[in-house]
């Protein structure tokens, strides 16, 4: 069986690092190690141009080069004869290479080193696999249908109306039928510069309301680039859920993420070029996620963006019959202190951080609507109409917060809630009186 | 600069200790070849450097491998990617004696090691530390590069006196 370039991507993610070589024009060889090998179609690769001068220089000059390669699975070892075609300094190619380079040096400390210049484009002309010094590994085993897979994802998502639903249909498709045992959705705040965990699967907590900054580590690059990022294996020193994870403030949710993660795969949510938030995969064993893997994740990545989009926009649309007003119950559970800061819209239960932003500005209305008048039921159209809310006239993503809310309530289990007894509207569950305190900016 | 004074004691002990090591030659059409080194010694009164490659994995290195022609090799420090890059002209080539042979399964053993205590399993390694049918080049350095990764890769330097 002839070997094919896509078969090798397992051998182009640089665990061992690949080897360049090149010669120059008194036919003195040269010989570099580099980081990647970039797969761009059936018969082309790209090359990271970063400090390897030499090697540069030789390739302008006569376009050829050797490319030595290594399986980190099978151990097997590959040769690929290359013509060089063209350098890069900005596009698609340049992108997700230079993205991926940042996160690499990043994890390595080495930020800032490791910057690129060029994505370099070959052609490849050949490609053998080198005798192997001992018998083959075993072949690895036939990777189930990813794309059977997506696609009943995808269809169970696009079966739902409410944003709630399509979220949990988009989390239960991801860990159920694709087998993603760690996952996490996140969407983006008001100001689209920090991304808030919404929901996850697979972790001893769901951590909703936790934050990444756009820009910042594998999940917050994967939303500045709107590009996939995987690691295939980020090897033990190398952790960036747990680097995220410490150095929280009072008001920082930790991420939930692995303590010893291997594999992690971040890519962003587009719908209509803009970015909705990302979703998140992670796993502590080496090489747990395949390209196609990859791939399934962006396809689902873009309906669940979609679908949310659309929800939204429905949502703006609906008006929710005003029924007779609910009446207040009995409170059972014991007073609280509910603590709102208005320079950033924090709230505080009993001292303890709840939320910020848009949903800690809701919770606040909520509550202190439900304290002055008893008042329970708020319609998702008057909520927009409220001018102290300063909701945005438009793209409010009104759904999206009311989600991170009331999930991060559910999370915190008490003394308040949000239900929807119907769409369109949302009711405030409280337990026991609330004593609220307001710090003004 | 001599050839003699190039390879100070600290690049001499770095190339022969557990240093991951690469190797070039180049065919007829003037196109690179690629093979992985299974140990290299520096010999101070010949001024050569022996270095080992299993001709059965890497023929077409070995092919081109003869007295005079030009040869690149890359040795590099896994725990913290210290390398370096000799380059020189082949002085002979020989099939490995049994004292070589040895050691460069002695050197096998000793990288393994390394590369397991930054987590590469013996598996991803086994196909690219071969020692069967070794042939031992030695060649006369006559450059020598950092290829540390950074800006100063690539950058042609003095003879190395102390540890990186």
């Amino acid at each position: 069986m002839s070997l094919a370039l896509c078969d090798l991507r397992n051998a182009f993610e640089g665990i061992i690092p690949a080897v360049i070589a090149t010669v120059d024009d008194n036919g003195m060889p040269n010989i570099s190690y580099l980081s990647h090998v970039y797969y761009v179609d059936d018969s082309h690769v790209a090359i990271s141009n970063q400090f390897f001068s030499k090697t540069t220089a030789n390739v302008r000059r006569n376009g050829a080069a050797t490319v030595g390669v290594v399986d980190p699975c099978s151990g097997l070892q590959y040769l690929l004869e290359l013509q060089f075609e063209r350098a890069h300094d900005a596009g698609e190619v340049f992108d997700r290479i230079s993205t991926h380079l940042d996160i690499m040096s990043s994890l390595r400390g080495l930020t800032g080193i490791m910057k690129l210049k060029t994505a370099d484009i070959y052609r490849v002309l050949t490609l053998r696999a080198v005798h192997a010094g001992l018998a083959a590994a075993a072949p690895a085993p036939p990777p189930c249908n990813r794309l059977d897979r997506a696609a009943r994802v995808i269809a169970a998502i696009a079966a739902e109306e409410d944003s709630d639903t399509i979220l949990d249909a988009a989390l239960d498709g991801l860990y159920d039928v694709l087998q993603f045992r760690h996952v996490m959705v996140l969407l983006p705040d008001e100001d689209s510069t920090v991304l808030n965990t919404v929901g996850s699967r697979g972790y001893s907590r769901y951590g909703v309301g936790s934050e990444v900054t756009i820009g910042d580590g594998l999940i917050g690059m994967a939303a500045a680039t709107k590009l996939p990022v995987r690691i295939a294996d980020m090897g033990s020193a190398h952790r960036y859920v747990e680097a995220v994870d410490q150095g929280g403030t009072l008001t920082q949710i930790p991420l939930p993420g692995l303590s010893h993660p291997h594999c992690q795969v971040a890519v962003p949510m587009l719908a209509r070029g803009q970015l909705c938030g990302a979703i998140f995969i992670e796993s502590e064993t080496p090489f747990a996620y395949t390209h196609e893997d990859e791939n399934a994740l962006c396809v689902i990545a873009n309906q669940l963006a979609s679908s949310l989009l659309a929800a939204e926009l429905q949502a703006q649309n609906l008006t929710a019959v005003e029924g007779a007003p609910v009446p207040k119950p009995a409170e059972t559970g014991t007073a609280f202190r509910f603590k709102y800061y208005a320079f950033d819209d924090s709230v505080f239960i009993d001292d303890d951080y709840l939320i910020k932003g848009v949903p800690g500005r809701l919770l606040y209305h909520f509550v202190s609507a439900y304290a002055e008048t008893g008042r329970r039921d708020f319609s998702n159209r008057e909520i927009r109409r409220e001018a102290a809310l300063k909701l945005p006239d438009f793209k409010d993503n009104l759904e999206t917060r009311l989600i991170l809310l009331r999930r991060r309530l559910d999370e915190k289990g008490g003394p308040i809630r949000l239900v929807r007894p119907e769409r369109g509207l949302i009711r405030v569950e409280i337990d026991a009186c609330p004593s609220i305190e307001v710090v003004a900016s | 600069m001599s050839e003699d004074s190039l390879i100070a004691p600290f690049l001499a002990d770095f190339i022969s200790g557990p240093v991951m090591m690469v190797v070039s030659t180049r065919d007829s059409r003037f196109r690179a070849t690629i093979g992985r080194g299974s140990g290299a010694v520096y010999d101070a009164p010949t001024g050569l450097i022996d270095f080992f490659v299993s001709r059965a994995q890497w023929p077409e290195v070995c092919e081109f491998a003869v007295p005079g022609a030009m040869i690149a090799t890359t040795y590099v420090r896994p725990t913290d990617y210290l390398c370096y890059q000799i380059k020189g002209t082949i002085a002979d080539v020989a099939p490995a004696t049994d004292t070589e042979l040895a050691r460069a399964k002695l050197y096998v053993e000793r990288i393994m090691a390394v590369m397991e205590t930054i987590n590469v399993k013996p598996e991803q390694l086994t196909h690219s530390l071969c020692v069967g049918d070794l042939v031992r080049i030695g060649f006369h350095p006559s450059e020598v590069f950092t290829q540390t990764p950074g800006p100063g890769a690539g950058a042609r330097i003095a003879p190395v006196v102390e540890a990186g």
